[in-house]
């Protein structure tokens, strides 16, 4: 797969970045008397990393880029306390999950979550059963929708599609069952998924964008979608 | 090894969304690791005792793992165990998403190997430092055998 030339200077500027931010302190620590011509050699390189780091980070932060880190930054605080999917209240809201149709999308939300109001997604695939990708250990699995009453409020987003199209991307979800949980994976990968991302590849797979493909797919992303319809919201 | 793995991890993470270049990456740090453990191995006396210590570069991760298999099986300590490890193997994923989906019984093979990983790369660094300093060794006493005139 050939990278845009923009993505591939941009990968290779954090590449540098990287070792920079990291190494710099190495550069800074050299003893004089290890000061030999191998060493010298050494000194330079670092020398050439800082400096041509810093053209690559100030154009890095001012594209698309910044809006990504702000989101990690955020996922990271958050993943630290041992939680992206909030605090959940301990009251079990009122679904109905009687009005649901395969190719549903479930939206959840918890307080305190890490990167905004919906805290989650999933897909519902018919027979009680929702797909989800949120967990590392068991990776992209089946629960029963039942499991999601333990959330503080759900809602239901409907494709504004026919029945056949919804089953498509019911039958995308199911197919992604045993992919392992990535939250930092490109959106166009498929070997791994998170939940908001499972839910705008399966609509991709039956023909509807959801919203643009950004660095992150948010649940939040999916609910300003105008390609879906609530079809209910419900609280504890 | 444990600063070029923080390189690693940083950069991995510089270049989430782009899984080829994390993947150079990765391979990069790998051969970074040998050359850098034979360069030590031929500029410095073996100490024995310094392949026992190496392994501690993996520290956090064993941590990580530890954590994460404790709140799986007890329910406690939360998920930040899982956060950790997922973190800590990031540079690696790229190569774990090749694995054929499965399940072993309520984990996914994924996060098996995650939790394993550490202590491979341990493993490896120990085993790979005892045979680059034996290398080193050999060399130096056929030197010393056959000085240069």
């Amino acid at each position: 797969m050939l990278l845009p030339l923009s993505d591939l200077s941009s990968g290779i500027g954090r590449v540098i970045h990287g070792i920079a931010v990291v190494d710099g302190p190495l550069f800074i620590s050299f003893r004089k008397d290890d000061y030999t011509s191998k060493n010298r050699t050494v000194v330079l390189f670092y020398f050439f990393i800082v400096l041509s780091t810093a053209g690559f980070t100030v154009t890095s932060q001012l594209t698309q880029s910044h809006a990504a880190f702000s989101v990690m930054s955020h996922v990271f605080r958050e993943a630290l306390h041992g939680h992206l999917n909030g605090d959940y209240q301990g009251k079990p809201n009122h679904s109905e999950f009687s009005i649901l149709q395969p190719g549903d999308v479930v939206l959840c939300h918890n307080r305190n979550g890490g990167y905004g109001y919906w805290t989650h997604a999933v897909v519902y695939v018919g027979n009680d059963m929702a797909v989800d990708a949120y967990n590392f250990v068991k990776g992209t699995a089946v629960y029963p929708v039942r499991h999601y009453l333990h959330y503080d409020e759900l809602c239901v987003l409907r494709a504004d599609a026919d029945t056949g199209t919804r089953r498509r991307i019911a039958d995308f979800a199911r197919a992604s069952v045993g992919k392992p949980y990535d939250p930092f994976g490109n959106v166009h990968d498929i070997h791994s998924e998170y939940c908001s991302k499972l839910v705008w590849q399966a609509h991709l797979a039956a023909g509807i964008t959801l919203c643009p493909a950004t660095a992150w797919i948010l649940p939040d992303d999916l609910r300003r979608s105008t390609a879906l319809q609530l079809v209910a919201h419900w609280t504890s | 090894m444990f600063q070029s793995y923080l390189v690693l991890l940083v950069t991995s993470f510089m270049l989430s969304g782009h899984p080829h270049l994390q993947q150079l990456v990765a391979l990069v740090w790998i051969f970074w690791a040998v050359c850098m453990l034979w360069m030590g191995c031929k500029q410095t006396p073996l100490h024995e005792k310094k392949a026992h210590f190496i392994w501690m570069a993996q520290l956090p991760g064993m941590v990580a793992v530890l954590a994460s298999v404790i709140s799986q099986v007890t329910g406690r300590l939360g998920e930040w165990g899982d956060g950790v490890l997922e973190v800590w193997v990031h540079p690696f994923m790229p190569f774990l998403e090749l694995l054929p989906p499965a399940d072993w019984g309520p984990w996914s093979d994924v996060y098996l190997v995650s939790c394993v990983l550490p202590f491979a790369i341990a493993l490896l660094s120990i085993l790979v430092l005892r045979v680059l300093a034996k290398q080193a060794h050999s060399n130096l006493s056929t030197s010393e055998v056959h000085p240069r005139k």
